[in-house]
Parts: structure tokens; C-alpha cells; sequence
């Protein structure tokens, strides 16, 4: 049943997409969509919705009752997770029953892509975009040529890999290799290899950006894994210097209980 | 467009939504049927991700001061809240905490539930648990 429904919402969201870019959308000198500016994404943390009660204390967290058993909390999303190959479903379920022990962003290590999930800040020229993240592993940016022909001397594995931009129309197509095998793509065990290749698309709106992004490693996942669209709308404050990430946490962890990271 | 869009998204995400088992690895580092109450006086925080840690000196009868370790929320969720590492500090006057105690024995170790600052402000951080305390 869910399946069907996902396929539903895809086909809502491709037709909707398809008129996205229509509209009075703001734009470069070059007449291509302008994606500057600093982005509220959500940052996987929707859910933290703060609240002043009427005696004044200010409530973070567990504000309201549990949800009924089965049931969603308010701001909480599905997991959105890729299928794997069967004969590597087993090693999916082993890293995340591990995974207080396997996960390198529990031990401060970068998230990869897309885990990363979709840019708080955009630089754009003619020849490049600029991509920031404040991520809770640290600060981290990726460099999207808009021209051919451009490279980094160390062409080295990388966790965010190689970026390269193109225009398909309005959308800004960023396709990612050469990325290293030392990430995952969820917080469930989804590990991937050297293949993997990432293709986010942007679609610039009137008010923010359509993010959509697709993760494909035919080396061990069932099929492209296509992520749950973002949409961006402008953020109310400048991005911020991340803190440092300096794990304090496993010394103490008594045992393997799962610990989510969502974005 | 966008609000079509927006529109669109929060319903997928109703379509969609089914069991999920939200765990989090709190309940691998803090007996969460518990709590325990300090005051105090806050003299550093560590503001760092994955999570914020709080110093807390506490005096005992015999006027002994121990220091506890009360693990907080990652730093985005603080700034989202309107929290920094100043406020969390305070002005060096007493603070009430209540917090998990952790799993490991370590009676100096918890996880911060409630803040009362010195100047009456109140945060929850998390929600208490109905069961008894600790001490």
C-alpha cells in the first residue's frame, strides 16, 4: 500500500515540478535562475518546534504527549530509505544493528552525499555555484562547476565527491562521482561504494528552491534510490559557524540502541 | 507554485506516514524512567555537537563541591530554541537542574531534563519521567 502511495505522491510531485519553474523567478545577469542566498532546509529537525508556555517557561522538546503507538509525532517524517540488492540486506541490517559502532557520523565523520542533505547557503557566479553546509559533523562545502573543463588538483576519493553543474532548461542538474566508500546514505547501515553517483536537481520558485536528489550504486542497491523532495524557502537569519563535533557520548553508551541522525 | 508545492509535500508525507519506531540512543546512555535534581552554579559548557555538555558544580553538606556532567541536545536544536552558550552559562548564580541518570554508574553523569536559571527562567529539554526519583 505504501508503495502505491509513494508512486501517487511522485506523480503529484512530477507534475507539480513540471510547472515549478514557471513564474517570475528572480535571475542572474545571464538570464539563468539565481540561487544565491541562505536556505532554511528544515535541517532534518522539523520536528523540534519550541514552544513558550503561558508561564512564561520555554519548552524544547517532549512538549507534548507521545504519539499513539504506530503514529507520527508532529513535524516527524517516514523513514526514507534505498532498497538494497537482497544478497546485501542482511549486511544493511548488520551495520545498523551495530550501528552505535559503525556509523561514522556518530564519530563526527562527514555525513557524504546526499546524506548531507540540500545546501544552507548558495554562491553563484556564471562559472560556478558554491554550496555551504552547516552540518552537525561540521562546516563543509562543495564547489559545482558550471562550465566544463574544470578541475581540483587532487582528484583523490572524496566524501562529497566530484560536482559537476549543468542547466537542463531552468533546473540546475549537479551530478556527484568519485566519491569514496566511507559514508552512508541514511543512518540505517546504507553503505555504498566507489560507483556511487548522486544527481540533484534545483528548481528555482518565486519564494525558495525544489530539491530533489537521486543516489544510484548499481553495485548494490536495488534501483536509483530518489529522495524525498526538500523545498527551501529563504531563511530568516545567516547561516552559522557549526560547533565542533567531539563525540562525548559512546564512552558512556551502555549498549547498541539505535540513535537517529535525520536531515 | 511553491505553496502548491508545499501543499503537495506535507501530503505525501501524510500518505506515507506509517509505523516508525523512533529510537534514539538515550536509552543506551540514561535510565529514562528516573530523574534527579541538582542546584548549582554552571561553570562551562562545551558547545559542541553532537551534543552540548554543562558543567555543574554542586556543594554537598559537608560543603565538598562536585562537579556533574549533564549531557544536552545538539547545538542546532539550541539555536532553534534561542539558546547559546552564554545563556546556558548564566551569570555565575545558582540553577536548579533535572536530569536522567546515566546508565553507567557514574553518579556525576546525566541528561539534562530541566533547567530553572537563576533568573526564574524555566527550560524543558525533555519531558520528566512520572517514575520516582532516584535519591
Amino acid at each position: 500500500m505504501n508503495i502505491m502511495r509513494c508512486a501517487a505522491c511522485a506523480l503529484l510531485v512530477i507534475s507539480l515540478q513540471a510547472g515549478a519553474a514557471e513564474g517570475n523567478v528572480p535571475r542572474m545577469p545571464n538570464g539563468k535562475p539565481d540561487f544565491n542566498g541562505t536556505w532554511e532546509n528544515g535541517g532534518g529537525i522539523d520536528f523540534v518546534r519550541p514552544e513558550t508556555r503561558p508561564d512564561g517557561s520555554l519548552c524544547i522538546s517532549g512538549c507534548a504527549p507521545p504519539p499513539p503507538p504506530g503514529t507520527l509525532a508532529p513535524g516527524r517524517l517516514p523513514p526514507d530509505r534505498p532498497k538494497y540488492k537482497p544478497e546485501f540486506q542482511a549486511q544493511v541490517k548488520d551495520l545498523t544493528a551495530r550501528q552505535q559502532r559503525t556509523d561514522p557520523v556518530l564519530r563526527c565523520q562527514p555525513p557524504g552525499v546526499p546524506r548531507i542533505g540540500p545546501p544552507d547557503k548558495i554562491i553563484q557566479t556564471a562559472r560556478e555555484a558554491v554550496f555551504l553546509y552547516e552540518d552537525v559533523s561540521g562546516p563543509f562545502f562543495r564547489i559545482v562547476p558550471l562550465t566544463p573543463g574544470v578541475k581540483r588538483i587532487d582528484d583523490s576519493q572524496s566524501y562529497l565527491g566530484d560536482a559537476q553543474g549543468r542547466w537542463d532548461g531552468d533546473v540546475l542538474v549537479v551530478e556527484t562521482g568519485n566519491f569514496n566508500d566511507l559514508s552512508w546514505l541514511t543512518d540505517d547501515g546504507s553503505f555504498h561504494t566507489t560507483d556511487l553517483k548522486v544527481t540533484e536537481r534545483l528548481t528555482r520558485t518565486p519564494e525558495g528552491i525544489f530539491y530533489e536528489a537521486t543516489a544510484d550504486d548499481p553495485a548494490v542497491l536495488a534501483e536509483p534510490w530518489v529522495l524525498r523532495p526538500r523545498v527551501l524557502t529563504v531563511a530568516e537569519a545567516e547561516m552559522s559557524e557549526p560547533a565542533p563535533c567531539a563525540d562525548q557520548d559512546l564512552a558512556h553508551m551502555q549498549d547498541d540502541s539505535y540513535h537517529s541522525n535525520p536531515r | 507554485m511553491l505553496m502548491r508545492i508545499r501543499l503537495v509535500v506535507t501530503l505525501c508525507a501524510a500518505l506515507v506516514a506509517g509505523a516508525a519506531a523512533a529510537h534514539h540512543s538515550l536509552s543506551g546512555q540514561f535510565d529514562t524512567s528516573k530523574h534527579f535534581e541538582i542546584d548549582g552554579v554552571v561553570t562551562r559548557v562545551n558547545w559542541t555537537n553532537p551534543h552540548v555538555y554543562v558543567f555543574v558544580d554542586v556543594k554537598d553538606a559537608n560543603g565538598a563541591v562536585q562537579t556533574y556532567r549533564i549531557e544536552t541536545l545538539p547545538v542546532a536544536m539550541m539555536r532553534k530554541a534561542g539558546l547559546t552558550q552564554q545563556k546556558l552559562l548564566g551569570d555565575g548564580r545558582a540553577v536548579n537542574i533535572t536530569a536522567h541518570p546515566a546508565r553507567n554508574g557514574d553518579p556525576l553523569l546525566g541528561y539534562m531534563l530541566v533547567l530553572k536559571m537563576a533568573d526564574g527562567q524555566e527550560v524543558q529539554f525533555n519531558a520528566v519521567p512520572g517514575a520516582e526519583k532516584t535519591e
